[in-house]
């Protein structure tokens, strides 16, 4: 019995024991943790290396190969500076960057959306880039307006990333289907509503358009929403949002209108993989997105079959009227100890030739200006192109959405998207949706210029 | 004859229709979704979202599954979430049964208390304890380690295995384990060589349940550990979803990865489980 025993404990043990050494073996890397500000380097050799993390916000099979492939040339540049590559997935990015802020566990550098750039800057967690920026001579090749739209989220008119890439909304259509039926390209918003009823043929399963109704609805919408509206501000010098105008009404009713009519009755909970998935399987002929999703159509359809426009003009201002491009890029954690060779790693990052081929690959606006001007992958980029006509166009006014004010997402979340989709629903009327949306936005803006006016 | 034969026919239809219908309505509902994504992951990419749906993978390519073995790097994930699963049910077992054993067979001050403090554990949402967590094992350089997920594991699954397994226990009549002591057993080698066998299907059903909980665990998952080396499933599943791009053959595929060790492992100890699942209730 005691003999039995003992083997029970034994292997019990042993089993353990060998967990413990393979788990050990997994984690023996506890001074080389990434993620952590540990400062790494060489033993006191010729040349002390400096070890930095770094993290990719938007990892994923597709893009990490080429990112390695930046740290390798850049480890050949510069032997002193190792850059340790950490990916997070893009739709948990965010919150294990604040995780990390919280812990105080942050990594050296890495990829910010603008959309938590605010956030990050309220709490403090990255490095003002003004003085590194302005000292650097490359600078005065990015894209004013890019650095501007950076500069704007932060209340004291601060740069705490270097831009990347730009972004903006165009109307992807299926180029097939509109030369099949003989329909003119959109130019104006007139030719927007009546495409969309005509390319409609509900036999063959086509919509003429899909409406993200859910997860990002929101901001989607309202893109559309100043175009129609053309103005080149948001809110009015009494602090109104455009939303308060009767174009937006008016927009607002022939936009829901296309619901369930045009539009297939599913769109009420479209996020952006519904809403793509629908274009790219030949469901819908147009959709609203940015260049960003170029890669994915790609996949799914031949070049002939597809195009961008931009987003429709103004019918009763005549002109284009756009939001700034969105521009997100990289930045140095404010918690990092080795400042000086994040900013070297960050400069070969968004140089002209890495700025060029990373955003070829992945099919957006460049942020650099030599390289929107001398590279001819630009140049022959129909998609590209279309964006670049409507915003470089002289008429074009740009107007800068409120993302900077700190209420702005959980307004999306709380009463436009919701107001959307009992806009669409027909359970509210576009007055009344319009109205909730301009009360809670014009308080949000009261308060953060108020706060903004103290702080001066 | 007549009257016998039309009975069997009428008992066979009322069979079909109140027995195998519904079951197979309710099995389609259940099995569909997987059966659509190992549709998916047979097929090539181009075809995935091409209209006319294909239902049949023509041609079916085994490609998103080597795409996802060796490039995406789920031979890796499925290694270290398999060691992480495992760890944990060893260890958790092994406790369970400590902790289970006096609680279900003394009676001492305090238990009531202690059973309700076990009971209390599992009203907090575990999302509240990441960043409290997450600050202990960085003062304990475990970040980055696969001891601070067994550990957050053990730490969430140890109060409600020993609940469960002192159900188990108090099932087991004392009388069994006096007449092994009359027999000359001490307390641990009774407890281990009577009580023991006899609780076998509970052990599997705790143990079951503790694997799956850490083998689909994301959110600690991905907030303790950053090299891709020692990611888990879960995680390596969320880098298919980009912020514009999502490499659908390459998720479904991996997603079929997943599901086959707790399909293997249901399987397996399906009968243990109903037994097991019957004692605590009765307890």
């Amino acid at each position: 019995m005691l003999k039995g025993m003992k083997r029970v404990l034994s292997i019990t043990m042993a089993v353990l024991f060998v967990l413990s050494i393979l788990m050990t073996g997994c984690s023996k890397t506890d001074d080389k943790s990434k993620g952590q500000q540990s400062a790494t380097t060489a033993p006191a050799a010729k040349k002390e290396v400096v070890t930095i993390t770094f993290w990719d916000e938007n990892a994923g099979p597709d893009r990490t190969p080429y990112l390695q492939k930046y740290i390798e040339k850049f480890h050949q540049k510069q032997s002193d500076v190792k850059v340790e590559y950490v990916g997070l997935p893009s739709t948990e990015a965010v919150n294990k960057y604040n995780v990390a802020i919280a812990g105080n566990a942050v990594p050296d550098c890495g990829g910010v959306y603008d959309s938590w750039l605010a956030g990050f800057v309220a709490q403090k967690a990255l490095a003002k880039l003004d003085e590194r920026f302005a000292a650097w001579s490359d600078s005065k090749n990015f894209d004013p307006s890019a650095v501007a739209s950076l500069k704007k989220k932060d209340p004291a008119g601060g740069l705490y990333l270097i831009p990347m890439r730009q972004n903006n909304s165009v109307i992807w259509y299926r180029k097939d289907w509109f030369k099949e039926a003989g329909i003119p390209d959109v130019v104006t918003f007139k030719d927007f509503f009546s495409a969309v009823e005509k390319v409609t043929d509900t036999k063959k399963g086509r919509y003429g358009f899909s409406i993200r109704g859910g997860d990002g609805g929101g901001t989607q919408m309202e893109k559309m929403l100043l175009s129609y509206v053309g103005t080149d501000y948001w809110f009015d010098k009494d602090g109104k949002q455009i939303t308060r105008l009767p174009e937006a009404e008016e927009f607002m009713i022939k936009f829901a209108n296309m619901y369930n009519k045009f539009t297939p009755a599913s769109d009420i909970t479209n996020g952006y993989k519904e809403m793509v998935a629908a274009f790219d399987s030949g469901t819908v002929a147009m959709i609203q997105h940015n260049l960003g999703s170029l890669g994915e159509h790609t996949k799914a359809l031949k070049p002939d079959q597809f195009g961008a426009w931009a987003l429709p003009k103004s019918d009763s201002k005549g002109r284009w009227a756009y939001t700034v491009s969105s521009s997100s890029g990289y930045g140095m954690l404010e918690g990092s100890k080795k400042k000086e060779a994040s900013w070297e790693w960050l400069k070969y990052l968004t140089s002209e030739e890495i700025n060029s081929e990373w955003t070829k690959q992945i099919g957006e606006m460049p942020s650099r200006l030599d390289v929107m001007k001398n590279h001819d992958w630009v140049k022959n980029s129909p998609s590209l192109n279309s964006l670049s006509k409507a915003l470089t166009d002289p008429k074009t006014v740009l107007c800068e959405e409120p993302t900077y004010l700190p209420e702005f997402n959980s307004l999306q979340k709380s009463v436009v998207e919701p107001g959307l989709q009992a806009v669409l629903l027909g359970k509210k009327t576009p007055k009344v949706f319009l109205e909730e949306w301009s009360n809670a936005i014009e308080k949000s803006k009261a308060e953060y210029d108020k706060a903004y006016a103290k702080k001066k | 004859m007549t009257n016998i034969g039309s009975t069997k026919v009428k008992t066979i239809m009322e069979r079909i229709l109140l027995l195998y219908i519904p079951l197979v309505i309710f099995l389609s509902f259940i099995i569909l979704p997987f059966v659509w994504t190992g549709i998916m992951s047979l097929k090539r990419e181009g075809d995935i979202l091409k209209k006319p749906i294909k239902y049949i993978p023509d041609p079916a390519t085994f490609d998103n599954f080597i795409s996802a073995w060796n490039r995406v790097g789920f031979s890796q994930y499925f290694l270290n979430s398999f060691l992480i699963a495992i760890s944990v049910v060893s260890i958790l077992i092994v406790f369970s049964i400590l902790v289970g054993y006096p609680l279900s067979r003394f009676q001492f001050k305090g238990k009531n208390a202690f059973l309700l403090l076990l009971l209390c554990t599992q009203f907090l949402p575990h999302a509240m304890l990441l960043i409290p967590l997450f600050m202990t094992f960085r003062f304990l350089h475990l970040i980055n380690s696969p001891v601070s997920l067994v550990l957050t594991y053990l730490a969430f699954q140890l109060p409600f295995n020993s609940i469960l397994m002192t159900g188990f226990m108090s099932n087991v009549p004392i009388e069994i384990e006096e007449a092994a002591m009359i027999d000359g057993c001490g307390r641990i080698k009774s407890l281990f060589r009577v009580i023991l066998p006899i609780l076998l299907p509970g052990v599997v059903a705790a143990g079951s349940f503790a694997f799956i909980s850490s083998w689909k665990e994301f959110l600690f998952a991905l907030m303790f550990i950053n090299d891709p080396k020692k990611m888990t499933i879960p995680v390596g599943l969320s880098y298919m979803m980009g912020q514009y791009n999502v490499d659908y053959g390459s998720l479904a595929a991996g997603s079929i990865i997943a599901i086959i060790p707790p399909i293997l492992l249901f399987a397996y100890v399906q009968k243990y489980l109903v037994h097991g699942m019957a004692g605590a209730v009765k307890g």
